[in-house]
């Protein structure tokens, strides 16, 4: 794909989460409220968690993210990648896009770690071709040695998260959305983590990142949404 | 609904490699992995055809290959509809990674029950043969049966879904109507014995008749024409469901995850 057909709009999305908890009916509550607990009578009711945001991403396009916690950061990391649905307005894209909330997702712990690598690579929606042409560079990166012979599941904390951090950088998005910066808590690897994820930053076309880190978004962004209960109070 | 079933078919790396992969590494550490279905199937089997062809009273080379294919039926059956109730759930980490197509873990649901009953099929059928040779230019059948079976499991799998990913209670109440709804499906008894009001809890049963149309070819009964219309009327019906609750709902059941 030509990189300049790379884009992701969002055009005036909102989305209605229904919050609260019916205290009167069902054994979740109830049982609380025969204790003598005082428990409100709360109906279910519908909450704008994002409201009426455009945006439009074109390739070159680093953008940040940035609010208090539940400012909705997260959720509209969620709607822009397709992973939930907006209730009114639509989100389009094309090209290649990648959400990484959790780089754990799909590791098989019975599985070996080569074979991770594999399974891995099918819900990053890459081919088993694909993958197996990567998997040398990906083993040589997370210095498991022979251990990537041997179920996750014997691996140390450190070692699966080499193993997720490195099976996920390796893949090519046009978009990439990300929910903080990924790293590594393992000291010997940090450095080298820290170096590789810049590239994967820099080779997609369009990022989002959602951070509270104001260095790394002067180092990695060039425009920034600040949001405050589910829409933009700032644009720059 | 029609790009999202698209869309869901294009996975098929995921519900065909991933959940075949789930099936091999059953294997691990395990001297028969999932082949341990097929030893207890086979087990149960022999013990109760040796209970019921003498506690009911029917020959042996009708209870037994009734038995055995209804037991092999009713698991992959019932193994669709449960797995189908935590199927949406069960991948919410997939769904808030990014767009996953909403069929995708239906269908992995359905392929990985559709391996574990081609674990137990081959000793099943023996077991059928040994006691009764069917039909052979009715055998045939057996396949547009399992077609119509698969036909129907996806969009019922999707409403059970839905409405499981919905309402948290609905999955624990299929589980207990599934374990009655065994007692009143021709497994453990054949369908001749129902009489007056009871033959009309085996016509309104809809697992009867998605277990005769595959079942009678093999153990030589005769091809009823009911079983294959109701059969075929549930495929259609739950398609209409399935396409009126996503074009009501779409994606939207995911907010409830």
């Amino acid at each position: 794909m030509n990189k300049k057909e790379i884009f992701l709009k969002a055009d005036n999305i909102s989305l209605i989460y229904p919050v609260g908890v019916r205290a009167n009916i069902g054994a979740r509550l109830g049982w609380l409220k025969l204790l003598g607990a005082n428990i409100p009578d709360i109906q279910v009711k519908p909450k704008y968690s994002i409201k009426g945001i455009n945006l439009d991403l074109k390739p070159g396009d680093r953008l940040a993210l940035s609010g208090a916690n539940g400012a909705g950061k997260t959720t509209l990391l969620k709607l822009l990648s397709g992973g939930l649905p907006p209730t009114t307005g639509k989100v389009e894209y094309r090209g290649h896009l990648i959400n990484m909330l959790k780089p754990s997702v799909g590791i098989n712990q019975e599985a070996t770690g080569y074979e991770n690598i594999l399974l891995k690579g099918l819900f990053l929606n890459q081919s088993l071709k694909k993958m197996r042409s990567l998997a040398d560079e990906i083993i040589e990166f997370t210095e498991l040695g022979d251990a990537i012979y041997q179920p996750v599941r014997t691996y140390s904390a450190g070692m699966k998260a080499r193993l997720s951090f490195s099976i996920v950088v390796f893949s090519e998005p046009d978009i990439l959305l990300l929910d903080e910066w990924l790293g590594v808590s393992d000291k010997s690897f940090q450095q080298k983590a820290a170096q590789k994820m810049r590239e994967f930053v820099e080779s997609s076309s369009i990022t989002v990142l959602a951070t509270h880190n104001e260095r790394l978004k002067d180092m990695i962004c060039n425009r920034e949404l600040v949001l405050k209960d589910g829409h933009i109070i700032e644009e720059k | 609904m029609i790009e999202e079933l698209v869309n869901s078919l294009r996975m098929w790396r995921i519900w065909n490699i991933a959940t075949i992969y789930r099936i091999i590494l059953s294997y691990r550490r395990t001297l028969l992995g999932t082949s341990w279905l097929m030893v207890g199937l086979t087990m149960i089997v022999l013990v109760k055809s040796f209970l019921f062809s003498g506690l009911l009273n029917i020959p042996s080379d009708r209870i037994i290959p009734n038995l055995a294919i209804g037991m092999l039926l009713w698991r992959f059956l019932v193994g669709i509809v449960n797995g189908s109730c935590n199927a949406i759930g069960s991948n919410k980490a997939n769904f808030e990674q990014g767009y996953f197509p909403i069929f995708t873990p239906i269908l992995s649901t359905i392929v990985y029950h559709g391996f574990t009953f081609a674990h137990a099929l081959i000793p099943m059928v023996l077991i059928s043969l040994y006691f009764v040779i069917p039909n052979w230019s009715e055998v045939w059948l057996v396949i547009p049966g399992l077609m119509l079976i698969l036909f129907a499991a996806l969009p019922i799998g999707f409403v059970l879904s839905v409405f499981c990913t919905r309402f948290r209670d609905l999955g624990n109440l299929i589980q207990a109507v599934l374990s009655v709804m065994f007692f009143v499906t021709p497994v453990i008894w054949v369908p001749e014995m129902a009489r007056g009001v009871r033959e009309w809890v085996l016509i309104l049963n809809p697992f009867y008749h998605f277990m005769e149309i595959v079942r009678d070819p093999i153990v030589a009964q005769p091809i009823e024409l009911i079983n294959w219309l109701v059969a075929l009327s549930i495929g259609i019906i739950s398609w209409l469901a399935a396409y009126v609750l996503y074009t009501s709902y779409g994606r939207r059941i995911l907010i409830w995850l």
